[in-house]
């Protein structure tokens, strides 16, 4: 197999680089002129109102969704039509969903081996091997051979979670983990999340979890309308706020 | 299960049972009523003729007449007539063992300690054994052309191979119809429309009248083998809107999820689309088969003698004449037991696979 070209970005430090990247549904502009790049090992929380692109902008890093304008690259691999690319980027970066989309067919173990096995090629015995390591780190090690269904939400969400730590992904992306969980199970899937963080992985999450954002973040971006409207440090964000639209979020969901 | 933990088991004495199911409201009464009526009017009747008065043993049909009952001793001189049709007498024995052989796979395949890749090769096998078998020429058996088979081996592969063949083809065809290449897309649907658009009938004679015109000179395709084409190419077509509909059941989150650990259209499709996909129609493709199986019947129209045809042929006997109410439930028996199987099948594949989600 040919390695896709992988070209040089101004930082060997930048994983994922994005320029002027614009997006479309129909006439309605959803991303407009992002500019963002995140380092190897960064921790970032987007967040902002409900229909503002946030969830559409990690979803085109991994090509859910594509871009009409502007380029993205991970790993200096740039996402064009190209399905190598595609495959090679999808390979290095690990997402979670809102709804988990585990598959309700296959037992918590096969949902973790399938990637490895027929992504990876990894023999069936290594990669059961290394997902029982990542239920053990989930903490869910018990349930491996149950069906996704047979489990609550937040165990469901930790599968989520390592099923994609399975494929040993570069990045992981987080689209809104928590909201489609009852109250009480949030708390299991932010320890993961923060001790995942804890180890080095770099991590893009869309989160209005705001306790997460201020304990694990290196930076926070808000969002509005399809724009990138400020970005800082937690704690500078959180005390002072550049802008008005942000100042309005944050007494919205601060209470 | 601990009983004094559940709910107390209540006997109920049978005139309890028969009040609250039987009697419980004004129009329950006039129905169980009408029922009872029927059974009383029907059934004795039906075993005074099928049992007490039947003669099971008679070399005359004269013998049978005089008892008035039904004739089972009619089945009993044409059952071979009718389970193999014109296929030579003294080989007889071989469609029998092709039978038992294809309904031993049948049953295997339907066993989930089966269900590898070895079942393929267990197929491809039996089908061997099957096709030596009925055609013969070798291992100094005659060579029994296709136009002699008939009857209950004739009926058994049309459906079998016709279900077997259709069913890879219609789930192609469903994938291709929600293909993003249009071009793909264009000739699945006209190809599911204008099949679906002609009856199974009106393909037959195509397939026998028809097609061969169209076939170069010299070139020539077995009856039985455009027949079998026909039903395979009908039944691919149902089969594909079925699969479709399961298709559209899977939530786009699973092809999402499915992408984000990178697997290919292909093994997306394998692993997590169609296994899901085809549970949820696991109903109606059995419906589908059955339909397959019965339809086979058809085939009599382009002069193949399936069971329903060698059984109008063992009819014509003159020394048997009308008793045709016992051959026609002789092979509505024969029919029923296949109909009933697969559906009861269905209903407990359809159970083993839900219960997973307890």
């Amino acid at each position: 197999m040919i390695e896709p070209t992988r070209t040089q970005t101004n930082s060997a430090e930048t994983i994922v680089d994005l320029q002027g990247v614009n997006k479309w549904f129909g006439q309605f502009h959803v991303l407009r002129d992002i500019d963002l790049s995140v380092r190897r090992g960064e921790r970032i929380v987007i967040c902002g109102p409900s229909g503002s692109g946030k969830s559409t902008l990690i979803r085109c890093i991994n090509r859910l969704e594509n871009h009409q304008q502007g380029t993205i690259r991970v790993e200096g691999i740039e996402l064009t039509n190209d399905l190598k690319n595609i495959d090679a980027i999808r390979r290095d970066v690990g997402m979670v969903f809102q709804h988990f989309n585990l598959f309700p067919h296959l037992t918590v173990l096969q949902n973790l081996t399938l990637g490895p096995i027929w992504v990876l090629k990894q023999p069936r015995a290594q990669a059961e091997a290394t997902a029982m390591q990542f239920l053990e780190r989930v903490r869910i090690p018990e349930q491996a051979n149950k069906y996704p269904g047979q489990l609550s939400g937040g165990q469901q969400q930790r599968v989520a979670i390592a099923r994609s730590l399975c494929m040993a992904p570069k990045i992981m992306l987080f689209d809104e983990p928590t909201s489609a969980l009852d109250p009480e199970m949030v708390k299991e899937v932010l320890d993961v999340m923060t001790s995942l963080a804890e180890s080095g992985m770099t991590m893009i999450c869309v989160t209005h979890e705001m306790g997460f954002a201020r304990q694990v973040a290196d930076r926070v971006i808000f969002m509005d309308q399809g724009q990138i409207i400020e970005q800082n440090a937690p704690e500078e964000f959180f005390a002072h706020p550049q802008h008005e639209r942000t100042r309005l979020f944050l007494s919205q969901i601060l209470h | 299960m601990n009983a004094t933990l559940t709910q107390p088991v209540v006997r109920t004495r049978p005139l309890v049972w028969m009040r609250e199911h039987l009697f419980s409201s004004p129009l329950n009464i006039v129905l169980t009523l009408l029922s009872a009526w029927l059974v009383l009017m029907v059934l004795p009747p039906l075993v005074q003729w099928g049992l007490i008065r039947a003669t099971f043993v008679a070399s005359t049909a004269q013998e049978c007449r005089e008892a008035g009952g039904a004739c089972w001793a009619f089945i009993a001189e044409k059952h071979r007539l009718i389970l193999f049709g014109l296929y030579p007498y003294e080989e007889q024995w071989r469609p029998l063992i092709a039978t038992v052989v294809l309904l031993a796979t049948i049953i295997a395949s339907c066993m989930s300690r089966f269900w590898n890749k070895r079942l393929f090769f267990i197929w491809v096998a039996s089908s061997a054994i099957v096709a030596v078998l009925m055609w013969g020429g070798i291992f100094g058996m005659t060579y029994v052309e296709t136009t002699r088979w008939g009857g209950l081996p004739l009926t058994l592969i049309l459906s079998t191979f016709g279900v077997g063949f259709a069913f890879p083809l219609g789930v192609l065809l469903a994938l291709g119809r929600r293909s993003r290449l249009p071009a793909i897309k264009a000739l699945c649907v006209v190809y599911i429309e204008l099949i679906r658009g002609v009856p199974l009938i009106s393909l037959l004679f195509m397939s026998s009248v028809m097609l061969p015109l169209f076939f170069p000179e010299g070139f020539a395709l077995d009856k039985l083998l455009r027949a079998q084409i026909a039903i395979i190419l009908f039944a691919a077509a149902y089969l594909a809107e079925l699969v479709r509909g399961g298709l559209q059941a899977i939530p786009k989150g699973q092809y999402e999820g499915a992408d984000s650990i990178g697997l290919t259209y292909w093994q997306q499709t394998r692993l997590i689309v169609l296994p899901q996909a085809l549970k949820i129609v696991i109903a109606p493709l059995v419906s589908l088969f059955i339909l397959v199986f019965k339809d086979t019947s058809l085939v009599t129209i382009i002069g193949l003698f399936d069971l329903t045809q060698s059984t109008k042929a063992a009819l014509t006997d003159s020394a048997w004449p009308g008793f045709s109410t016992e051959a026609y439930l002789f092979v509505a028996a024969i029919y029923f037991v296949f109909c009933y199987g697969m559906s009861k099948y269905s209903q407990a594949l359809e159970q083993r696979l839900e219960h997973r989600r307890d």
